[in-house]
């Protein structure tokens, strides 16, 4: 619920800044896009935190394989089908969100952060620090990011925790980059001199003063990038390098399904596939209406 | 008045970083400001005037140690203000605060009035949050701000009101200085002349001196004790007020005098407003900075950079005009 | 006085769209602009002046319209105009010059492109007249060098030139009426005065009629004939330049100029006009100048105050004196 009011709040409250009242289709579109993006989202929480109560076959959805059921189509009993363990497809997606949003946010959360800190910092003190450590972001930058966090994660061995490592360095970069910007152009503001002329260290300016005033688009940001961070933690999977087995995970189930659809069992890998079509696609669309909400030029009114 | 000096600034030299061209090769560094004078006495309130590119704000960023120096020294009471590092400089600042032009965004926008004005006491005392909160409520009172402004955030302020936050903030140390850069022209007539009330009330209740800086000559006239007036960072006149508005002898400050509206319709002069623009500081003209706008330059301006030459008492210029009576710096240090 | 006029803003309401309702700009402005004449519109901010300058060109922008009223141009109402024809008109006619002119040039082209792109896109001129056009107008504004001027890039040149060019683009098609939006505010105080000559000689020399915008009583004092002085969206005095000064009957008027520093207010505080602009959405009853003037009586709170008239030209709109003509009366 709070996620709603903080969303609405801060639609209406950007609208109450710069109206743009008389473009009555955009409003329309961007308003129910957004909200049905957001239900689908807040649906997939609650299907993860309540995962165990919700699944019909949670000990399958954990793992446990019955092969006697395997490859059952979709029915009465295995609404979405079983897989080739025999465990019911369903119950997978269900545990399998947790898996995804677990990845997601976490490595938002570490990239955001770790990049944020840095980027503020740098973009802040400007000389030297802003070239060192501008400089090693735009080396991993340099690497193509699925690559890097492969080899990453082929040291640590797979595993939830090592995948978010592995993609979480890939990550920080990009907010590095937009906290930088940002915190360049915050540094040149009055009330940052004020604050260093009153005598305020740089650690309580950059505290106080400059992470505040940058937070916003980077929770756009951040916001925009869950979706396909969970997408990374899927590549992972897929190729086998994310989340072993019996850890459910929509990626890994669409890999191990892959090769049945030639025999005809195409539910197995299918349904994980439209979890997470669906999933990312709610994502960025909650993410372009919240930017669209946070940029003066694209804000709209909501009655 | 005593005549006391508070701070003096001598031979300082400001340069701005040599931009490197595309070849690495490092340009020469603008001068903005190259061996500047100017003497601040206790309490009084000094205007420097001239127009943008004179070095004005370079000279308060220098003093307020927002910018290095490159050379010279800022005496405050005493002691040599530019190597100051660390705590020394710490203490300094609690001396000497900066007020800004733009009232709205010297506030955080995300902090409430009450953070706002208790953050220099944050820093300098080990007052409680309480002890702060009375010490804001204290300091609003003094800039006639009523107490429930305490709560607001700046974009629920007005320019004025925004204003008075900001001296709240600069005060709340009792410092012996502030420089005023601009400290109206972001604002409204009618509330500018709020402003300007308040900053002559707390200058009297404060003993303050206020260094003011300003293109408005209304403002100058109002509230300043002496005027230096700059141009392309070179001090050009300096003296008390009344006796550099009745006679300037810079033809810069005459011609500054004669370009800025009156207003009264019935004191229109026949424009004959200066020539050109100011050149650029990274390529400053030869002798005379002024001599390529000045309508009364010779053959020795062009060469020679006229020194400062006493026009009265307390009144000096730099113009070949006044003759060849030099002064040297240390006589006309009060 | 109506007849000589060329330009007749008759009733103009101006209202901008928020959230919290319909935001008045301009409440009901009328004003006459004589040809030949500089028209001052003076007021603080929000008080609706650049609001009114840029009706008379139709350049609202959204989310703000002009809500009602006539602007009488050659006998045509250009609020009835449809839009082709309006955009005939502007630049053409009517131009605009507004305060920032780094802003308002492009700063890919050079300055000899945009200005001939101007004077090619009026159908004054193309090609090598439409140069030569260039060129005599970059002289006629003082931009000295014409053909290496029109070269440079606009970040090559000062504020002061940039904003001549912006003057040379805006009589590129000869108009009759110039409106200046603060066109010298940014501008340092010997560039503002060149640019102040220029604009009087080119009043002079061409018969320019210039509509001046300004917060600025004492540039109001050094260039306008006639001025009209604003406070929230309603003109409370307007008269010829000397009368507003020197015969000031609106309190507000007479606030704002004893407000201003100057030689004259050393060493004692200045006079105030207590408290501060209210905020525009909410309903305004009787004079809207009443909850800060110090003469404020308790009809003012109530009606609304007709105009007064003094003198040729020169009208108030306050109670103080309709009172009194009703005594005599």
């Amino acid at each position: 619920m709070t996620l709603t009011e903080g969303f609405r709040h801060y639609v209406v409250r950007g609208a109450a800044l710069r109206p743009q009242p008389g473009s009555v289709l955009w409003h329309v579109r961007g308003d129910w896009l957004a909200m049905a993006s957001l239900t689908v989202i807040i649906l997939i929480i609650v299907v993860a935190i309540f995962g165990p109560w919700i699944a019909p076959y949670p000990e399958q959805g954990v793992g446990l394989a019955i092969v006697e059921q395997k490859l059952q189509p979709p029915g009465w009993h295995f609404v979405l089908g079983t897989d080739s363990l025999g465990r019911d497809i369903l119950s997978r997606i269900i545990f399998g969100a947790r898996t995804a949003l677990i990845g997601g946010i976490a490595i938002v959360a570490i990239g955001a952060a770790v990049g944020t800190l840095l980027g503020a910092t740098a973009g802040y003190f400007g000389g030297w620090v802003d070239e060192a450590i501008m400089r090693v972001t735009d080396v991993f930058l340099a690497f193509p990011s699925l690559l890097l966090a492969m080899t990453v994660a082929v040291v640590l061995q797979p595993s939830l925790g090592n995948a978010i490592i592995a993609i979480s360095l890939t990550w920080w970069p990009w907010y590095a980059r937009l906290a930088r910007g940002q915190a360049v152009s915050i540094r040149e503001r009055k009330y940052v001199k004020a604050a260093r002329g009153i005598g305020v260290s740089h650690a309580t300016v950059i505290r106080r003063h400059v992470l505040p005033n940058i937070l916003t688009p980077i929770l756009v940001q951040a916001m925009m990038d869950i979706g396909a961070a969970i997408l990374t933690v899927s590549a992972l999977s897929f190729v086998g390098l994310g989340v072993p087995q019996p850890t459910a995970d929509w990626g890994a189930m669409i890999s191990e399904g892959r090769m049945y659809v030639q025999t005809g069992h195409w539910w197995v890998p299918t349904f994980p596939g439209l979890a997470l079509f669906i999933t990312i696609m709610a994502s960025n669309l909650l993410g372009d209406a919240v930017q669209a909400a946070a940029n003066p030029r694209t804000r709209r009114t909501v009655p | 008045m005593a005549d006391a000096t508070l701070l003096a600034v001598r031979n300082l030299r400001v340069e701005y970083a040599s931009s490197r061209s595309l070849f690495g090769k490092p340009t020469k560094p603008v001068r903005i400001l190259d061996g500047f004078n100017l003497d601040l006495r206790t309490g009084e309130t000094l205007a420097v005037v001239g127009e943008s590119g004179c070095g004005k704000t370079t000279l308060a960023n220098c003093i307020a140690r927002f910018i290095p120096a490159a050379g010279g020294e800022v005496v405050f009471e005493g002691l040599d203000v530019l190597p100051l590092t660390g705590l020394a400089l710490k203490a300094y600042r609690r001396n000497m605060q900066m007020v800004f032009q733009n009232p709205v965004s010297s506030l955080n926008p995300r902090l409430r009035v009450s953070a706002i004005v208790s953050e220099p006491l944050e820093t300098h005392t080990s007052l409680d949050s309480s002890a702060r909160q009375a010490r804001a409520l204290e300091l609003l009172a003094e800039t006639g701000l009523e107490a429930s402004f305490i709560d607001r955030y700046p974009h629920e302020l007005s320019g004025g009101q925004a204003q008075r936050v900001a001296l709240a903030r600069a005060l709340a140390l009792n410092p012996r200085l502030l420089l005023l850069d601009e400290p109206t022209s972001a604002l409204d007539v009618s509330v500018q002349a709020q402003i300007l009330n308040l900053l002559q009330r707390l200058q009297a209740d404060h003993r303050l001196t206020y260094m003011v800086i300003s293109h408005s000559l209304g403002l100058v006239q109002h509230i300043s004790d002496r005027i230096a007036v700059l141009y392309l960072g070179e001090l050009v006149e300096l003296g008390p007020r009344g006796s550099v508005f009745a006679t300037p002898a810079h033809p810069y400050t005459r011609a500054l005098f004669a370009a800025t509206p009156v207003p009264d319709p019935r004191r229109r002069r026949n424009y004959v407003a200066l020539e050109g623009a100011v050149p650029s500081a990274a390529n400053p003209p030869p002798g005379c900075r002024f001599q390529t706008r000045c309508p009364h330059a010779m053959e020795r301006c062009r060469i020679e950079n006229p020194a400062l030459r006493r026009v009265s008492a307390d009144h000096v210029a730099a113009c070949h005009l006044l003759g060849d009576t030099h002064i040297d710096d240390k006589e006309i240090k009060p | 006085m109506s007849d000589a006029a060329l330009l007749s803003v008759r009733d103009l309401h101006v209202s901008f769209a928020t959230p919290r309702g319909d935001l008045p700009a301009v409440r009901g402005i009328s004003f006459d602009v004589r040809r030949g004449q500089v028209f001052g519109i003076v007021g603080e901010s929000g008080c609706g002046k650049t609001a009114t300058g840029r009706a008379l060109l139709r350049l609202i922008p959204p989310p703000g319209r002009i809500t009602s009223g006539q602007i009488l141009y050659h006998g045509e109402d250009l609020l009835s105009l449809p839009e082709t024809s309006m955009r005939a008109l502007r630049g053409r006619r009517i131009a605009m010059v507004f305060q920032d002119p780094a802003a308002a040039l492009n700063p890919v082209f050079t300055i000899g492109r945009q200005l001939t792109g101007v004077i090619h896109q009026h159908g004054i001129a193309s090609g090598e007249a439409a140069r030569q056009r260039a060129f005599a107008l970059m002289e006629e504004l003082g931009l000295p060098a014409p053909e290496h001027m029109a070269e440079r890039y606009p970040h090559q040149l000062s504020g002061g030139m940039q904003q001549r060019v912006m003057l040379a683009m805006a009589l590129a098609a000869d108009p009759e009426i110039i409106v200046a939006d603060e066109a010298t505010t940014a501008l340092d105080v010997t560039i503002q005065a060149q640019i102040v000559e220029l604009l009087l000689r080119l009043k002079r020399e061409r018969g320019l009629t210039i509509i001046f915008i300004t917060h600025d009583l004492g540039l109001v004092a050094e260039i306008c004939d006639s001025v009209a002085v604003l406070y929230m969206g309603r003109i409370v005095e307007e008269g010829g330049t000397d009368s507003i000064f020197h015969d000031t009957k609106h309190p507000y008027t007479q606030g704002l100029l004893a407000a201003m520093p100057g030689e004259g207010t050393w060493g004692r505080p200045l006079s105030v006009v207590k408290g501060s602009v209210p905020d525009a959405t909410l309903a305004i009853s009787g004079c809207s100048f009443a909850p800060r003037c110090p003469a404020a009586m308790p009809v003012c709170r109530s009606i609304d105050p007709a105009p007064v008239h003094f003198g040729p030209g020169h009208t108030a709109w306050c109670h103080l004196y309709g009172a009194e003509k009703d005594r005599h009366g």
